[in-house]
Formats: C-alpha cells, structure tokens, sequence
C-alpha cells in the first residue's frame, strides 16, 4: 500500500483477543532502504479519544516520518476508540490499555520479526506508554509527549496545586491580552476573587513553593512521586530511555514539577531526558510545532537505535 | 482473535491509495436484506477527527440494519496516501466516485445511497451530479461557499491561537502554505476554494435527498434542489455541531443521526 512515497509501504492490520483492533502498519520498503536498519519496532498510542491519526494527523505524519530512517511504525486504536471494537470483558482501562501494547507488540512482531519495541505517545498516550512501558520487557523506550501525568492515579492535592498554577498562567497570558476579557471585567461579569487568587499565586507562588519544597511533602504526593520513581527504577535497571517532551506552560510538565519538585535535575540519572518545546500547544496543532516535535523524536530515536 | 465487526483496506482512486472501512450488513435482529448500500464521505482536515466518531457510530448502525455501508479518507486526509497540501477539489469529487465504484464491487449492489457531512456532502453532491445515476443522497450541514468556509477557519485558527498559553513564533504562512488549524492551505488550494460553491447544480443529483440542517439556513439550496427530479426531504434537528466540538468531550449528534437512518430505512427499504 502507498503513502506518497516509493521508500513506504502501508498497510491496515486488524489483531486482538478481546476485541479487534485496528492500526495501521507503515513499513521502509527494504529494496530502496540505505544503511543498517534500526530493529526497534514503534507504537504510537491514541492521544484520548483521538483515532489513531492523531491530533492535525500528527500520528500520520510521524509514522512516515520515522519509516523513512528505516522504522516500522504502527498506529492503532486503542477497544472502544476510533475504527477499533470494543471488548467484551470489564477490564479497565489501566489495564487493558497495557494488555492491548502487548498485543500490538505481538502482532508487529509476527509481522516484521522484531523483538524490541519503543512506544510513543501525546497526552493520555504517554501516560499509557509510561505505565505500559513498566509491564513488558520487550519495551526499551519510551516518548511521552505533554504527559497528564505518570500514573493513572493523580493526587487531589498535586491537581489543585498544578490547577492554581494553570490559572495564574491564563489569566497572565491568555486573558490579560484579550479584549473580550477586559469587557467582562468593565461590565462586572467575572469572579474578582478568582482572579485575584490566581494572580496572587503568580506573583508570591514562586516563594511559597520554594519554601513548601523543603518542608515534608503531602501524604498522597509522596505516593504518587513514589510511584514514578519506583517505574524510572524499574526502567534504569532495564536500560530503558525516556524522553519528556513537554509544551511551554503545559500543564503537565507543571505536573511533573510538583510531583517530582528539585528531583526533576536528576532524571538523567535514570536514563530520562527532559525536553520543553516554546511556542506549542498541549497538542502541537500548528505545523511549525509539527515539524520540531518530529525532529526532536527522530533525532531520539536514532541515537537510542 | 476477536471477531470482526468492519474490514480496514486501502484502495485506488488515481494512483493513489484511499484508506476505507467495509461495514458488511449484520445479521443481527434489525437486519433485513437491502437493495441499496451506502457510502459515508469523511469532511476534511479538523472536521475529520472531529466527526470520525459520529461516522463510526452511524456506519454501525446502518449496517446492523443489514446495508453493506463504506467509509473513507478523502486523498490527502486522515489514513489516505499523500500529505494534505497535494490535494484539489477535482480531485476529492474524483475520490467519492472511485470509492462508488468500490462499494459497488464489494457489496455486489448497483443502487448506491451517499452520505456526506460539510464538504464531505459538497463533494458528494458534485459527483452525483457530474456522474448520475444514485439512488440517495444525505447532505448534512453542506459546504455552500468556499470562501466562507475558509473564512470560517481562519477566525476559529485566530481563536485557537489566543488560547495558546505560549505564544506561537509566527502565524505567518510557511514555506508550504498557508498554516490554517493545522492543515496546509497553499495559494493554489485557496483560489480552488474562493471559486468553489454549491450553489449551482446542474441537474438532479439523487432520486431523493435529504438535507439535514443544525441551525444553518439552507432555503436557497432546497430552492434549487426542488427545482430538479429530485424528491427532497429537508429536517431540521438539534444537537451538538460536531464539526465545530472538542472531539475529547466525544460527543455524538443522536438525533441527526437518528434522522438519517430513518430517512434511509423509509426511503430505500
């Protein structure tokens, strides 16, 4: 099947136990691929209920992106989402999600004799390729794109914090330069409390986190921060790599900043690598974004392969 | 491994391959054997993602009540071959008739009923009349103007870039065109789309059509359609604008939906 280019192939693929689930294979088409082949099978993961195109077709583009420096990429959608069916057990998500990797993993190594696997993916995505990267040996990387977070289990105390410094971020860079918003304030249709919270927060946050960071951190946060650090173990034993890409002002890479605090210096230490990109959304929409999300990923990969 | 309920393939149109579902009639208690098979035409870019689930659900539905039903990427979109900026809009109404003619060879049926949303219903219209010959058509929420539906995603693309809490380099277009929500618009493309409108069909594009609006006013485009041979059907329903929605709230337009598979089980049993 063609994409454009004689250096690809493509083709749709349906596998799965308890459900079917649909992808899509794009392959280097071995008779014009140049150089050692990397043996490093990728998957891309369903960014929420995204199908498996991705936001823009971000998913499409990267798929072919990477096929051309010699990768095997499928994209597909996880049971209930997109072209996918649904399962007819009740295993949720957490779990399902991880089983259904596993699946794809089988498949594309039925189909292209890999053995070993990275996985990619943007919001929920990584979150999934974080947690299912834990459970399957054949995994050796990892690329979690605006992660909501590192576990599927997010401390209230972790998201009212992050939520307090979103806010803050809104009302500074989104709402403070829009007309529309001034209008309301003139015509008294905003909560001046909110407001004035969030902007507090902006202003003297800084300062009380700093302090808070040094004192004993809350009870479920240590749970949850125990919980990424157990996996970045787990991954450090394995040899296997991470990289963190986040958006500028992202929430999640907020979330990653209060879960981990002054630790987040010391990801290298577990083979992960933490990388911000300026001037992007949560789901890279623009095409500029586009281009510089991929460029950064292939040049990851390439040095893992 | 679990059992199907669609078939996932690429097929031709051109030389270039177009990524289809083939939704096989059920067999299940709702299913009664049908004359007529139905092609689901996908809107472009957004609207794409935006609707996919809506499409899905509406394939399921219709083929549980036993019509072989086809959905597909336009060229250039979604699953499809090639990258966005390649695409015109002869060749997207090409699209829609190659895809005809697949249904027509995988379900064994002649008579052909099509289904499009926004400028997947423009397209649709525009094969229908230029090829003849079909026995449905469903227009929901057509595309009546080029330039306005341009126009229309350049101030969403504005709104869109005031939410970013980073602000973008540069809104500027590229070396690859127009950047408008994602999707290349390159000058070439813009011109095909300001010429572009639905207001003039030269001739009866189906049998019977419905046009099916969510708050857009269509009067002179039923005008015109009752002009013609054709039996239109014109309904109004309410419901989420799913071209427009977050497709993370994963919404679906029930009753549009719920008006197409009636219109459809009442028009060709």
């Amino acid at each position: 099947m063609g994409c454009g280019d004689n250096a690809l192939k493509e083709q749709a693929v349906t596998f799965g136990a308890a459900a079917p689930l649909v992808g899509i294979l794009t392959s280097p088409v071995a008779s014009v691929s140049t150089g050692k082949a990397p043996e490093i099978g990728v998957l891309l993961l369903n960014a929420g209920l995204l199908h498996r195109i991705g936001p823009s077709r971000l998913y499409v583009k990267l798929a072919r992106f990477l096929a051309r420096d010699g990768f095997h990429v499928l994209r597909f959608d996880f049971s209930g989402i997109g072209d996918s069916g649904r399962r007819r057990d009740t295993l949720p998500f957490e779990k399902s999600s991880n089983q259904e990797v596993s699946e794809a993993m089988d498949h594309m190594a039925e189909q292209t004799g890999l053995k070993r696997f990275l996985l990619i993916g943007l919001c929920s995505g990584a979150l999934v390729s974080f947690c299912a990267a834990g459970q399957d040996p054949r995994v050796v990387g990892v690329v979690c794109i605006n992660a909501p977070g590192f576990s599927h289990i997010i401390p209230d105390s972790v998201v009212a914090q992050v939520s307090k410094r979103q806010a803050s971020r809104y009302y500074l860079q989104v709402a403070l330069s829009n007309p529309a918003s001034w209008l309301k304030i003139l015509r008294r249709r905003v909560d001046y409390l909110s407001i004035g919270r969030a902007l507090w927060n902006a202003t003297f946050g800084r300062l009380q986190r700093s302090k808070s960071s040094a004192s004993t951190a809350a009870p479920d946060s240590v749970a949850a921060t125990h919980g990424m650090q157990t996996q970045l173990e787990n991954f450090k034993q394995r040899g296997v790599r991470s990289l963190l890409l986040f958006s500028e002002g992202d929430w999640g890479l907020d979330y990653l900043h209060c879960e981990l605090g002054k630790s987040v210096k010391q990801l290298e230490q577990f083979g992960a690598q933490l990388e911000v990109v300026t001037s992007a959304d949560h789901i890279f929409t623009l095409r500029q974004n586009q281009r510089e999300l991929m460029n950064r990923i292939r040049t990851w990969c390439l040095g893992l392969s | 491994m679990a059992q199907q309920e669609l078939e996932p393939f690429f097929f031709r149109s051109g030389q270039e391959q177009l990524f289809g579902c083939y939704h096989a009639p059920g067999r299940g208690p709702k299913s009664a054997a049908r004359k007529t098979a139905v092609l689901l035409v996908h809107p472009m870019d957004q609207e794409n993602i935006r609707s996919h689930r809506a499409y899905r659900r509406l394939a399921t539905q219709l083929s549980g009540l036993g019509y072989p039903v086809l959905r597909f990427d336009l060229y250039a979109c979604g699953d499809s071959e090639d990258e966005c900026e390649l695409g015109s809009i002869h060749r997207w109404v090409e699209d829609v008739a190659a895809a005809l003619k697949e249904l027509q060879r995988r379900s064994g049926l002649s008579s052909i009923c099509i289904i499009g949303m926004r400028l997947g219903a423009t397209f649709a219209a525009t094969a229908a009349v230029e090829h003849g010959g079909l026995r449905g058509l469903v227009l929901w929420e057509p595309v009546l103007s080029g330039a306005l539906f341009i126009e229309d995603l350049r101030s969403a693309h504005d709104k869109m870039i005031r939410t970013f809490l980073s602000k973008p380099r540069s809104t500027t277009p590229d070396e690859a065109g127009l950047d408008i929500m994602g999707f290349p618009f390159p000058d070439r493309l813009l011109a095909e789309f300001k010429e572009m409108g639905l207001g003039q069909l030269e001739g009866s594009p189906a049998e019977d059509v419905l046009l099916l609006d969510q708050g857009t006013d269509y009067s002179a485009l039923a005008g015109g359609l009752e002009a013609t041979e054709t039996r239109l059907t014109h309904k109004s329903v309410a419901g989420p604008r799913i071209w427009e929605e977050d497709p993370s709230a994963g919404l679906i337009p029930q009753e549009a939906l719920k008006a197409i598979e009636s219109w459809v089980a009442e028009t060709m049993p």
